[in-house]
């Protein structure tokens, strides 16, 4: 359907905004083709979201073969054998399925839903709006961006069948396995994840430039809402830290398509013979590289959260946050930080002492940074006047949640205790945790919030607070027994459960540090807590989709909310703000004394 | 740009190709050194100075660096910052070595 | 609302859009070179003894190389003040000469990129070692039959170590190698040793650069151009940006010249 070429005639303020745009577009460039930073978040978003509910789906089917191995899969066991045959046979998953599952569930999670959902989709959504420009600095550059992930997106996805299956060797990719698998599905990873560095290189680009440039009169950098100032610093984290896996993982291409060594050592041998290469290469420096990306991802991962979560938190307080300017030194620390800490990751490679302690101290330092921005927000908290809807319960849960997380970190950090710790469960509980009731709530916190300025209605509020109550459960039924596990010795990638390294086995009879029936027995816990997880998610995507047009019409600040974004008409138009704003004051002037409202937003005289 | 808004196209051309000619020098004297092989710790040495001096001349002079704003240069030495602590950190772990053991 | 500051600059950053989105990239395009730098050290300083080449590459044609590429950066940036001085033949000019030592550039290096494809290491069966370039082939030659015979132009070691310079040019002579003698050959392609990988890397990774730079440049110096006309100051932030770009490709090169060619 082609819409025609005048303007819709009711939308009077959008044609006031349109004043020097040209036709209204067709379907294709309005919301294939479009360079409009709202349509393009929304597309990251949505794409994101389909990849997360993806992601969890495969850790179900995962979890079903720890809790029961070799037991069929149910309602799924035979589509998977239709789908991809032998390695699904009788609808069981067979170890290389499970490893192929474990791959693509890390990488599709870090790469493709949490990353593109918090910075593609609330990065290019909310940043524009909230520092009061009209778009990001180059719109065609924001919808290359896209597009790059999009057709990274479906290279991942592709490899899953195509013969040999998806890539196996974890979502780290640790070369020598990675490159002698003898099928394709790395070299498909690793190109998905050339399109995948791409569009987050040029997404950065942009965020940063338009951050810079692209501000509101008044809008000084100590006026910018926090939110903003997370995704600033997010996006020079991807910037700075993505290039040295992409040459690492044009390299590992190399390896797989000519034959190169530069990963493999000399005398490797695979399958029991000693294998065709030149050699001379170094395992371990993949892994420096790679970690060398991973570590600042995980705060990529987190800090927009935290800035979503600060601009809820002052909003549903009714007063500015606590801490504003440490909040903003803690997050270019933390920034900073990142960037030499990464071999704790490595801390089981045969370091010497030396480099080890480097790099947990660093680690040490790393924590206090976080630790400000957590304690702010809790401390604002403190004397506020706190309505309790969806996003701010979601938003409160995400403190302890990220305490949690945290927390259970620091063993991690301290070389000494890593060498229990390293690779076993305790390390999936401590990054799902940051992860998972950490990012995923902020994330759907500020979708709650940002769905009335982006379509003008609000989420049902009771299916919300049932989301809220079923995910913080069952996210802790999921995670909280894995410390036990891992504490226990459980090790990760297992694909029967453990059940071979524990005292069920009668191989172990006698054996010392063997797994307990009862740790073994929480895989059940584990996998039904999954389940209801999963179902919690229902009610959240139906009302997401029926909000759209059946939820409670608002105006165009719902909220009572001070920052620019909801100085906008809504949806806000194409170039979003009727007039150009002016910033007069802070972020977070709510409950100033004297004021006719309790809240002065920032472009008020 | 900035104050350095060239008006003179031949007065610029000259600057510009007497850093050429200094960046040309330095090159010619890299390989020089090569030549003269050197011990190996001196050449490498010599070598990468040559080389750092280079870029440096070609970075200020041709990409205008000395003339920018400190918010670039400011972004700029941070990037050199982690990019130095890539590889320092990196060799450092691969020369450190656990106690007893020895490389190779 | 148009999106501001993309020709003027922004009085408190001093600069327009573009330039800051250009550093930005130019940043990260460090961080990517110096993944791969830090790489060939890695390797470099982990190589056992007498397993790292020196002397493989061709230094005349590198240094040639060099004037090229840091002739084009003058020319370059002498584009953009032709931009400024708003002298549309001598822009055309610049960026004309420099398309022609980038793609001169890029001509001498598919050359070494041959050179070192036909360059063979055959072991032989009695234990020693041919090396050097591939002449010709006689029509039977089936290394798997063990029919027919190679003759190189190069020399016969006696021992891996031996190969690790590169001999001097006085002493290649023609070999002739018959197929059975012949326990196992290679030519010097990335999967040849680690040195040649990271050199194929490195080098492939940098010329994806220029060629990206000739399209870029190539488009503003041709179709392009139209927009002197229509938007100059647009143009001419295009043509300074680009060109940025163009030295930095410049600068890696300064970096990888004497890294592969001289150390």
């Amino acid at each position: 359907m082609h819409a025609s070429s005048h303007a819709a005639p009711h939308h009077d303020h959008a044609a006031a905004a349109h004043h020097d745009d040209h036709a209204e577009p067709n379907f294709w460039r309005k919301y294939i083709f479009s360079t409009d930073h709202k349509v393009v978040g929304i597309q990251y978003g949505l794409t994101a979201l389909c990849f997360l509910l993806f992601g969890f789906g495969l850790m179900l089917m995962m979890r079903w073969q720890i809790a029961k191995p070799g037991q069929p899969i149910p309602f799924v066991g035979d589509l998977l054998y239709k789908v991809l045959g032998d390695v699904a046979a009788g609808g069981v998953m067979s170890p290389d399925l499970y490893n192929s599952f474990g791959a693509m569930h890390g990488t599709i999670m870090v790469f493709l839903a949490i990353v593109p959902l918090a910075v593609g989709a609330f990065g290019n959504y909310v940043v524009p709006l909230q520092i009061g420009a009209c778009d990001m600095a180059f719109p065609r550059l924001n919808m290359a961006s896209y597009q790059f992930y999009f057709v990274g997106g479906v290279i991942m996805l592709a490899s899953f069948f195509i013969p040999g299956g998806a890539a196996q060797a974890g979502w780290t990719s640790y070369p020598p396995l990675a490159t002698t698998v003898p099928t394709n599905g790395q070299t498909f990873w690793l190109i998905g994840m050339v399109f995948l560095i791409t569009s987050s290189l040029l997404g950065s680009v942009n965020i940063i430039t338009t951050i810079i440039q692209l501000r509101a009169p008044g809008l000084t950098w100590m006026r910018l809402p926090f939110c903003v100032w997370a995704q600033f610093v997010a996006s020079f984290l991807l910037l700075l830290a993505f290039p040295p896996l992409e040459a690492a993982g044009v390299m590992q291409l190399v390896d797989k398509l000519a034959g190169s060594s530069l990963f493999l050592p000399t005398g490797l041998a695979v399958g029991g013979a000693t294998a065709d290469i030149s050699g001379g290469g170094s395992p371990l420096l993949w892994q420096h590289l790679f970690w060398f990306l991973a570590h600042p991802e995980v705060y990529v991962l987190i800090l927009p959260a935290m800035g979503l979560i600060a601009d809820i938190i002052a909003n549903n307080t009714r007063k500015p946050l606590w801490g504003y300017k440490s909040l903003v030194f803690a997050s270019l620390g933390l920034g900073f930080l990142s960037f030499i800490v990464w071999a704790h990751h490595m801390y089981l490679t045969g370091m010497g002492t030396r480099i080890a302690t480097f790099f947990q101290t660093t680690t040490m330092l790393i924590s206090i940074p976080s630790v400000i921005i957590l304690t702010c927000l809790l401390l604002s908290l403190w004397g506020g006047s706190i309505r309790f809807n969806t996003p701010m319960l979601f938003a409160i849960a995400f403190l302890p949640m990220f305490g949690i997380g945290g927390l259970t970190g620091l063993p991690l950090g301290f070389s000494a205790s890593d060498l229990h710790l390293h690779d076993t469960y305790y390390v999936i509980s401590h990054f799902h945790y940051v992860v998972a009731p950490g990012t995923i709530f902020a994330l759907f916190a500020g979708i709650y919030f940002w769905f009335p300025k982006i379509t003008g209605r609000m989420m049902n509020e009771f299916w919300g607070r049932v989301h809220f109550v079923c995910s913080l459960v069952f996210m802790n039924v999921v995670f909280m027994p894995m410390f036990a596990q891992g504490m226990a010795g459980m090790l990760r990638r297992m694909s029967d459960g453990g059940v071979n390294y524990s005292q069920l086995s009668s191989a172990n009879e006698g054996v010392q540090g063997a797994l307990s029936p009862f740790i073994i027995g929480l895989n059940n816990y584990i996998v039904w807590g999954a389940v209801c997880l999963g179902l919690a998610q229902i009610p959240f995507i139906i009302n997401l989709f029926w909000s759209i047009k059946h939820g409670k019409k608002v105006g165009d600040n719902p909220w009572n909310a001070t920052t620019l974004d909801w100085a906008t008409p809504t949806p806000p138009p194409h170039g979003n703000f009727l007039t150009p704003p002016t910033v007069y004051r802070g972020p977070y002037e709510y409950s100033v004394p004297g004021a006719p409202k309790d809240f002065s937003p920032q472009n008020e005289k | 740009m900035s104050d350095h808004s060239p008006d003179n196209f031949q007065g610029y051309a000259k600057r510009c190709f007497t850093i050429f000619g200094v960046v040309m020098a330095i090159t010619l004297m890299m390989v020089a050194v090569h030549f003269a092989h050197l011990p190996t710790a001196l050449g490498i040495g010599l070598t990468l100075v040559a080389a750092v001096v280079n870029a440096a001349l070609v970075a200020g002079y041709l990409m205008h660096i000395v003339s920018e704003r400190k918010l670039t240069i400011i972004v700029l030495l941070f990037t050199f910052f982690f990019f130095a602590g890539l590889f320092v950190l990196t060799l450092g772990a691969h020369y450190s070595l656990p106690w007893g053991t020895s490389m190779h | 609302m148009e999106i501001p500051y993309t020709i003027q600059p922004r009085p408190d950053t001093g600069t327009y859009n573009a330039k800051i989105g250009m550093w930005l990239f130019l940043a990260s395009e460090v961080m990517l070179f110096g993944g791969l730098f830090s790489s060939y050290i890695l390797l470099r300083v982990g190589a056992p003894a007498d397993t790292w080449p020196h002397g493989w590459l061709n230094v005349p044609l590198g240094t040639i190389n060099t004037a090229l590429l840091s002739l084009s950066a003058i020319t370059t940036l002498l584009a953009w003040v032709a931009c400024k001085t708003k002298n549309y033949g001598r822009f055309k000019l610049c960026h004309g000469l420099t398309l022609l030592l980038a793609v001169t550039f890029l001509g001498i290096k598919a050359y070494e990129y041959r050179d070192k494809f036909l360059h063979y290491e055959v072991r032989l069966t009695d234990g020693r070692i041919a090396d050097g370039h591939l002449e010709e082939k006689s029509k039977d030659f089936d290394l798997a039959k063990k029919t027919g015979e190679v003759v190189l132009h190069g020399r016969i070691v006696g021992s891996q170590a031996e190969l690790m310079t590169h001999g001097k040019a006085a002493d290649m002579k023609e070999i002739k190698v018959a197929a059975a003698d012949i326990k196992r050959m290679q030519n010097y392609g990335p999967w040849h040793n680690t040195y040649l990988a990271i050199y194929f890397v490195l080098t492939g990774l940098h010329a994806l650069h220029i060629i990206g730079g000739i399209l870029i440049i190539g488009y503003y110096w041709g179709p392009g151009s139209a927009m002197w006309f229509t938007n100059h100051e647009l143009f001419t932030n295009r043509i300074e940006v680009s060109g940025l770009f163009w030295h930095f490709v410049d600068l890696v090169w300064i970096f990888l010249f004497p890294v592969l060619y001289l150390m």
